[in-house]
């Protein structure tokens, strides 16, 4: 009998058990007057004791980088089955989880890797390998998808559900604790004073504006972002004379992907652009902590407040 | 060769004002501010930055988008004038498209890092490829083969063009096939202008030795022979410098269709139906449809800077519809 049939025969008599008392869980001993139900109870809590499968799934299989740092963050190493290959790349590695990271076993989003790994659980993004997640559901997986997080609010939001869904609740709260706290810590660190301006210029002059993750990673860093200053929502591909009006006090340009060469990155060589970084203080904030609404994040914040201490921001 | 309705010099004094007020007001109108908002930041002692917008970013694309528009048209009407075939246009027949093709092969292989002129070369050398299949095609058929040709080179060109920026490591080629089949002149260099003008004046230079022999050629191929007009030497110069044009220009801005068709249609009556008059006149009628269309894209509140190619494709299109049924009719009747 392997482990799965026995969660489905602990379910059927912990169900059977609810019947017999009456409703309610089925460890309720009050009031209970008639032996069999208590008999009934008895034997579902001994089925689920001998099982903590039920409760905390011990293969856990996670398909999406995002999902990787904060399972990693949250159960023990023991329990993963495989994480992507992506947390280890060193473009990606999740803020301090690399000893851990480097020892799990990875899959690339494929639904036959994920099969034999036989997962009790499967962590996914949203939008992302839908065509794996979709089989692996149709194949009777227990799949669970992951929005995307906008906000600290959201990161929280993934942190418990996850906390909740791998048996580890208190855990999770552990994390959010620990979160806020430093956050709080670095904030205490920013001088007073208006936020100025940070230009983070992305491939295709991708830029944040208000109401994204990224721009609440700049904003408790101590800057406004230029997306900020130019007064949009969401992300946006900005002309190159439209991000020229706007004198930031710190700028950061992408780097990945000159090489190979594309046109994606073609205006960040535009002889105006080169000016203004030339005359600019210049920061990198390497992409794996603005990746993911997850607890990396601070690494982010705390180059920017940095920054703001060392007097980069002034104009 | 009927009269023209006005003076030859007079025509090409109005387009060439006409081309250079619209690149005046180009270097005015984009999304960094209009004229007020530039004197706003002279005013408040921005000035440097008003400079950038309007030297560093405007001027170049406004430069290339005249240069590029007044290619297009002069290359359209030779080429026109040399299939005797008003369907020929870099664009309609493949020259662009197999431009295109290598100006991408040249970019993403990163020869062009190594040696920026091997863009504009390997350009003009994917243009001079396809402008010698569609010459030996053309002596054989008719319009029909012409047209069938073109669409045959354009579709094998983009297929080409999607496999190499497919097998591209970076992961943003992929996308940017838009810019190749379409065009634009966003945020180009002064670097740009520099690698491609000299090489789109060569290839005007060259195209206007031949405008006494396309004269001639108008009244048929033995009637231009007889009149001391060499065959190979003329289509030497118009392919040879159609492609060197047309190269240089789509390997800085992407192929940018139908202005080579539109252009020399509209000026043909002006010009009294000279096919060597119509090369100067189509250059500065390109040039100012081109940046007319540069300044529409800025202009239009589409949120995301249409592509180039899409305006003139607009334009474009029905008119070559048009064209394509007048033609049918003009041929049953």
């Amino acid at each position: 009998m392997n482990r799965r049939q026995l969660q489905m025969l602990a379910t059927r008599l912990a169900s059977l058990s609810r019947h017999a008392t009456g409703g309610g869980g089925a460890p309720r001993l009050r009031g209970v007057t008639e032996g069999v139900s208590l008999w009934a109870a008895l034997l579902a809590v001994f089925v689920i004791l001998a099982s903590p499968a039920h409760a905390q799934p011990q293969r856990i299989v996670s398909m999406n980088l995002c999902t990787d740092e904060l399972l990693m963050r949250i159960v023990d190493p023991s329990r993963i089955a495989a994480i992507t290959y992506l947390s280890q790349q060193p473009v990606n590695a999740p803020l301090g989880l690399d000893s851990i990271s480097a020892k799990l076993p990875v899959n690339h989003g494929l639904a036959e890797e994920v099969i034999r790994l036989d997962p009790d659980l499967i962590l996914a993004g949203q939008f992302a390998a839908t065509t794996a997640t979709s089989l692996l559901t149709r194949l009777g997986y227990r799949v669970e998808t992951f929005a995307p997080e906008n906000s600290f609010a959201d990161m929280r939001a993934n942190i418990r559900r996850l906390g909740e869904l791998v048996g580890e609740p208190a855990r999770a709260e552990a994390v959010i604790a620990d979160f806020d706290a430093r956050l709080a810590a670095l904030q205490a660190q920013l001088p007073p004073g208006e936020k100025p301006v940070f230009a983070d210029i992305g491939v295709n002059n991708y830029i944040a504006g208000a109401n994204t993750l990224y721009t609440e990673v700049v904003n408790a860093g101590g800057y406004r972002t230029l997306g900020q200053a130019l007064g949009f929502e969401g992300f946006r591909n900005v002309p190159l004379e439209l991000i020229l009006t706007v004198r930031p006090a710190l700028i950061s340009t992408a780097t990945p992907w000159t090489s190979p060469p594309s046109m994606s990155t073609i205006s960040l060589g535009h002889p105006a652009l080169r000016a203004l970084v030339e005359r600019t203080p210049h920061i990198t904030i390497p992409e794996r902590y603005t990746t993911c609404g997850a607890p990396s994040m601070l690494g982010a914040v705390e180059l920017l407040v940095e920054a703001r201490k060392t007097g980069l921001s002034a104009p | 060769m009927t009269r023209a309705p006005i003076p030859y010099p007079l025509l090409l004094i109005l387009l060439a004002t006409l081309s250079l007020t619209l690149g005046a007001i180009s270097l005015l109108v984009g999304p960094g501010g209009g004229p007020a908002e530039i004197m706003a930041m002279l005013v408040r002692g921005d000035g440097d930055i008003a400079w950038m917008i309007v030297g560093d970013v405007r001027l170049p694309r406004t430069l290339l988008a005249l240069f590029v528009g007044a290619t297009l048209g002069m290359a359209g009407a030779a080429l026109q004038g040399l299939l005797r075939n008003p369907l020929a246009d870099p664009g309609v027949v493949g020259v662009t498209t197999s431009a295109s093709l290598g100006a991408v092969i040249a970019l993403y292989t990163g020869a062009s890092l190594a040696f920026p002129l091997a863009l504009p070369v390997m350009g003009i050398a994917g243009a001079l490829a396809s402008a010698i299949v569609l010459l030996m095609l053309a002596r054989r058929g008719g319009m029909l083969t012409l047209v069938l040709a073109g669409v045959a080179i354009s579709s094998l060109c983009a297929a080409l063009m999607s496999l190499a920026l497919n097998l591209s490591p970076n992961p943003y080629a992929a996308a940017e096939i838009m810019f190749w089949l379409m065009g634009s002149v966003t945020d180009r260099s002064m670097d740009h202008v520099a690698l491609a003008a000299p090489l789109m004046a060569l290839g005007a230079i060259m195209l206007m030795l031949a405008a006494r022999a396309l004269n001639a050629l108008s009244l048929g191929e033995e009637t231009a022979a007889s009149l001391g007009v060499s065959l190979s030497r003329t289509r030497a110069l118009v392919i040879g410098g159609a492609s060197i044009g047309v190269g240089a220009g789509t390997a800085v801005c992407g192929g940018i269709g139908f202005i080579g068709l539109v252009v020399p249609h509209l000026l043909r009556p002006l010009v009294g139906h000279t096919p060597g008059r119509l090369l100067a006149a189509s250059a500065f009628g390109g040039a100012a449809l081109l940046m007319a269309a540069d300044i529409l894209v800025r202009l239009l509140p589409t949120g995301i800077e249409l592509k180039l190619g899409v305006v003139t494709s607009l334009v474009g299109a029905p008119f070559f519809l048009w064209l394509i049924f007048r033609a049918r009719t003009e041929l049953e009747s």
